[in-house]
């Protein structure tokens, strides 16, 4: 693209200085100029050959007047001067055209100085002919006839004609003759006075004719031969000469302005017809823009406002929210609009953002005519110009007040039920105080009655041993080991209890090696079962130690009570196949039956027979409250007669 | 030859070139052969008004003619010379200059004074132009120079519009000689009686009158005094048989004539031959005003440049056709100065 500017300034650039130089070379080539200097050449040459023609009429008195040879003399002089003034201007003229200026004007000086000595010349020339005829009838009317003068009288006349031939011919001979004549008469007649007189006086003039004659045509022939057509003609050449390469070198720059020109024509026409797509691209974009204009308004509430917030436009469907017209809102402030239910710093920090050319989105609530407010989703964007100055505004409004309503229906909605839930929970917590409250009071104040129970039964047994029969002896055995087991649910209870209100104490600990240390107790326990235990190794966890050490001994024990009573193997590890990772415990011992899966961790709830496994039914319960209140899980799986296998995760892993 | 050149040749420009120059010389060839009494060849030709006159430039001129701020001391105009109400030169021998000093030689009239060539006694000037640089920068006369008479002549807002009008400019020195040679072209005295006597009223004239123009054909007056202006077209030695001046005590510089201004001593003595249109109302006579009366003139030239003498009754025939020449000047005929110096008899 910028190429091509640059080439099209470039040829502009060329067009121009063409245009310069054939300025230039046209103060070279006017033609006006030019037309006037051939003008006053051929007046020049016309004038030089009529001003010959008319010296030989004026020698030959053919014309008996100087006006004409004074008028063309006039005539090239002011041609002359009127050449030399405009050659002097023309930007043509050289050295040469100067240097052959100066000779044709010196010629012209000498032309009219000859010119000056020609006709005075020739007037003396002419006074002494107009004189001779009637000279020479005065003196042949004083020679008496009666003297015999016929001679003198026709050599009077002879002498005038030959006189009138030589002047008009040329004839030697006549002049000759004549001068002859004419001494021989003048030695006849050489007195002063008398007809002698009149004679001399006769002869004088015809002597001036003779003398005068070679003198005029002297100056006649000098002015003839002047080289006045030559010099013109030198000069026309030498000027035409550079006329001609003036012109030469003028077409020259015409010719490149020609080319360029027509570079530049088509370079224009290609603008144009550039222009011409481009416009009708354009015509066609704000159509688009305002189909899509119109599908905004449509939707969308728009305002345009210039840079200090003055509205400048609005749509149909702003005019309907806003309650205004048209007219009422153009050129107002977008201030009236405002419900003062936002903050100043609200609104400031609108213009902050959007007069630093930023797009602001927020949600308005507006006033409308009716002072009822309304609630407007709106995007305000900044168009700015090329100093990133915003010049205007454009806000695009979504009619949200009927969400707002909902949406502050709902936060109602959801207040109420928190305050329920809370009230609800709040009763709740408090009947589980009190429920273990109850409980523990009653497992405490159970335990004196079964202590006195235990107590003198056992007192019975050991005083009154001789007095009661073996039957009555079995019987208080009966009651003392109820009472005992009775004293150990209790225990139990008041344990579960306990744990329930205890915090736990996280710490890093590893169950792997708490698994260890409490296995080697009950390896030692039961040393004569063979008990095979593989623990494999596991990451620390945060756990509570002693909470933790009591979820895995029940877990323990339950699975040294329930193993195979021949080969029992326990295992503990980590399975990495559950999400997250659960630790287990599995044994290969009696399982149990998973239909009965939901009594498994009930407290007091047991699979199997008293006789067969002892225990209180509180183990599982137990470790089920600790891992709860860890936040893991615990879950088995199992079948009867194959083992079974305890799961459970820790929250903190 | 050039015609056939012109023909034959074709030669592109060449043609139209020579048949110009052939299309000028044929009247001209022609033209003598057949105008045997063509008025033209008369010797004395009739005077015409100057053809195609710029008004406004005239009457410009005619300001300027009178206006004395030409003159140094503003004391002189061209018209204090060259009185226009009677003759177009003045009564005096010689003409009083600048400081009232007389001026070397006799004033000719200023009227038909365009139709002379060269300009003044000496011929020192070619055209009206230089004529009047020389007056403007000549000690005796104006005694200025141009940027002067432009800056005088530029505080006049009357100039200042009516050049500006007419030139496109304030004054300078070209446009004012231009509406002074304006004005100079339009004093012309025509409608003599002479001048319809030529135009073929040939009983206009009386039969001396008519006997005097022949006598000023044969004495071979006319060879000098020739044209519309009857003279004032040539120079001439002054005294072509005898030497005018042999009888003088003293020769001043004026009487050099044309030798100072070319230097070379055969224009020594030469003046320019003057007009005889209003010669009756311009005594007194030649460059010296040495001729009081017509008569006296007419002898001397008789003599000196004539070689004869001419006899009395000839002289007053002579006299009487110089009476038919003076024309008249817008339609008025110049009078004749009523305090006629003596001698100065009329037919």
């Amino acid at each position: 693209m910028t190429w091509r500017w640059l080439t099209r300034y470039l040829l502009g650039l060329a067009v121009l200085f063409s245009l310069a130089m054939l300025y230039v070379n046209s103060l070279y080539i006017n033609p006006q100029q030019h037309s006037e200097i051939i003008n006053d050449f051929r007046s020049l040459k016309q004038l030089s050959t009529r001003i010959n023609l008319q010296l030989l009429k004026v020698r030959y008195r053919l014309v008996q007047n100087y006006d004409g040879l004074v008028r063309m003399l006039a005539s090239i002089e002011h041609t002359h001067r009127h050449l030399a003034a405009i050659l002097h201007q023309s930007r043509l003229s050289n050295e040469a055209v100067f240097r052959q200026l100066e000779r044709l004007e010196k010629n012209y000086t000498r032309q009219r100085n000859m010119l000056e000595k020609f006709k005075s010349t020739t007037a003396v020339l002419n006074n002494s002919l107009h004189y001779l005829p009637t000279a020479a009838q005065e003196l042949t009317a004083t020679i008496s006839p009666l003297k015999k003068n016929f001679s003198l009288i026709y050599k009077i006349h002879k002498l005038e004609r030959q006189a009138l031939n030589y002047v008009l011919t040329g004839n030697n001979e006549s002049r000759a003759q004549g001068l002859a004549l004419l001494a021989s008469l003048a030695d006849k007649h050489k007195s002063k006075t008398g007809p002698d007189d009149n004679i001399q006086n006769f002869l004088q003039h015809l002597r001036l004719i003779f003398s005068q004659k070679p003198i005029v045509d002297e100056a006649l022939n000098a002015l003839l031969n002047l080289p006045t057509a030559t010099l013109i003609n030198e000069l026309y050449s030498t000027y035409t000469e550079q006329y001609q390469q003036a012109s030469k070198q003028a077409e020259t720059y015409r010719l490149i302005l020609y080319i360029a020109s027509i570079i530049l024509l088509v370079d224009s026409v290609w603008v144009l017809l550039n222009f011409t797509r481009t416009a009708r691209k354009l015509k066609s974009t704000i159509q688009e823009l305002h189909y899509q204009k119109k599908a905004l308004d449509q939707h969308a509430i728009v305002t345009i406002a210039d840079k200090d917030g003055n509205i400048t436009y609005v749509n149909e469907k702003f005019c309907q929210i806003s309650k205004y017209n048209n007219t009422e809102l153009l050129g107002k402030n977008h201030r009236i609009l405002n419900s003062g239910t936002h903050p100043p710093d609200f609104f400031k920090n609108m213009w902050q953002t959007i007069s630093n050319g930023e797009v602001w989105h927020g949600i308005i609530c507006n006033r409308n005519k009716q002072g009822d407010h309304y609630w407007v989703d709106t995007t305000i964007v900044p168009f700015v110009d090329d100093s990133g100055e915003p010049y205007k505004y454009v806000a695009v409004r979504t009619d949200i007040s009927q969400l707002k309503l909902i949406q502050q229906e709902l936060i109602q909605y959801r207040n109420e039920l928190e305050d329920r839930v809370a009230d609800r929970t709040a009763t709740l917590q408090e009947a589980v105080r009190e429920l273990e409250a109850f409980s523990y009071s009653i497992s405490h104040d159970l335990r004196s009655p079964l202590r006195a129970i235990d107590g003198y039964s056992h007192i019975l047994t050991e005083d009154y041993a001789n007095s009661l029969d073996s039957e009555a002896q079995e019987y208080l055995k009966r009651i003392r080991h109820n009472a005992q087991f009775m004293g150990s649910l209790i225990d139990n209870l008041l344990r579960l209890s306990h744990i329930g209100r205890m915090k736990l104490q996280r710490s890093c600990v590893n169950p792997g090696k708490l698994c260890l240390q409490l296995m080697d107790k009950h390896l030692d326990a039961h040393a004569q079962r063979k008990i095979e235990f593989i623990c494999h190794p596991v990451p620390d966890i945060e756990a509570d130690p002693e909470q933790l050490k009591l979820v895995l001994d029940n877990l323990l024990v339950n699975a040294i009570k329930f193993s195979d009573k021949q080969h029992p193997i326990i295992e503990f590890g980590l399975d990495h196949s559950t999400q997250p990772p659960a630790f287990y415990l599995r044994d290969n011992g009696v399982g149990f039956n998973m239909a009965y899966y939901g009594k498994l961790f009930g407290i007091f709830q047991r699979l199997h027979r008293v006789d067969e496994y002892d225990g209180a039914g509180v183990g599982l319960a137990l470790v089920e409250r600790i891992i709860k209140k860890h936040g893991g899980k615990i879950w088995a799986q199992s079948q009867e007669g194959k083992g079974a296998t305890f799961y459970f995760t820790l929250a903190g892993c | 030859m050039f015609l056939s050149k012109g023909f034959v040749g074709r030669r592109s420009f060449k043609l139209p070139h020579y048949l110009v120059l052939w299309l000028g010389l044929l009247p001209a060839l022609f033209h003598p052969c057949l105008a045997d009494h063509d008025p033209e060849l008369e010797p004395l030709q009739v005077i015409k008004p100057a053809a195609s006159l710029d008004d406004d430039k005239v009457t410009l001129g005619s300001r300027l003619f009178n206006d004395t701020r030409f003159s140094a001391d503003n004391s002189l105009s061209c018209a204090s010379c060259h009185d226009l109400n009677s003759n177009g030169a003045d009564r005096n021998r010689f003409s009083l200059g600048i400081d009232n000093k007389p001026l070397s030689v006799n004033t000719p009239t200023a009227f038909n004074s365009s139709r002379n060539a060269p300009l003044f006694w000496d011929g020192r000037a070619l055209d009206t132009e230089e004529q009047i640089d020389f007056v403007v920068y000549s000690a005796q006369e104006f005694n200025t120079d141009w940027p002067t008479i432009v800056s005088k002549l530029s505080k006049d807002a009357d100039y200042l519009r009516s050049f500006r009008a007419i030139y496109g400019r304030p004054p300078d020195r070209n446009t004012i000689i231009d509406a002074l040679a304006e004005f100079e072209k339009s004093l012309i005295t025509p409608g003599s009686r002479f001048d319809q006597y030529l135009l073929g009223q040939h009983d206009i004239l009386t039969e001396k009158e008519k006997r005097g123009y022949l006598l000023f054909k044969s004495y071979g007056c006319i060879a000098c005094h020739q044209g519309q202006n009857i003279g004032g077209n040539m120079l001439q030695k002054f005294g072509t048989f005898r030497d005018f001046f042999s009888q003088r005590r003293q020769i001043s510089k004026a009487d050099l004539g044309r030798y100072n201004v070319t230097g070379e001593p055969a224009d020594k003595h030469v003046f320019r031959v003057p007009s005889l249109r209003l010669v009756v109302l311009t005594p007194p006579y030649f460059h010296d005003g040495s001729a009081k009366t017509l008569e006296e003139a007419i002898n001397v030239m008789a003599r000196y440049q004539l070689g004869r003498k001419i006899p009395q009754q000839d002289v007053d025939n002579i006299i009487a056709f110089l009476h038919t020449l003076p024309g008249q000047y817008k339609g008025r005929s110049l009078a004749i100065d009523h305090g006629q110096p003596a001698g100065d008899s009329r037919p």
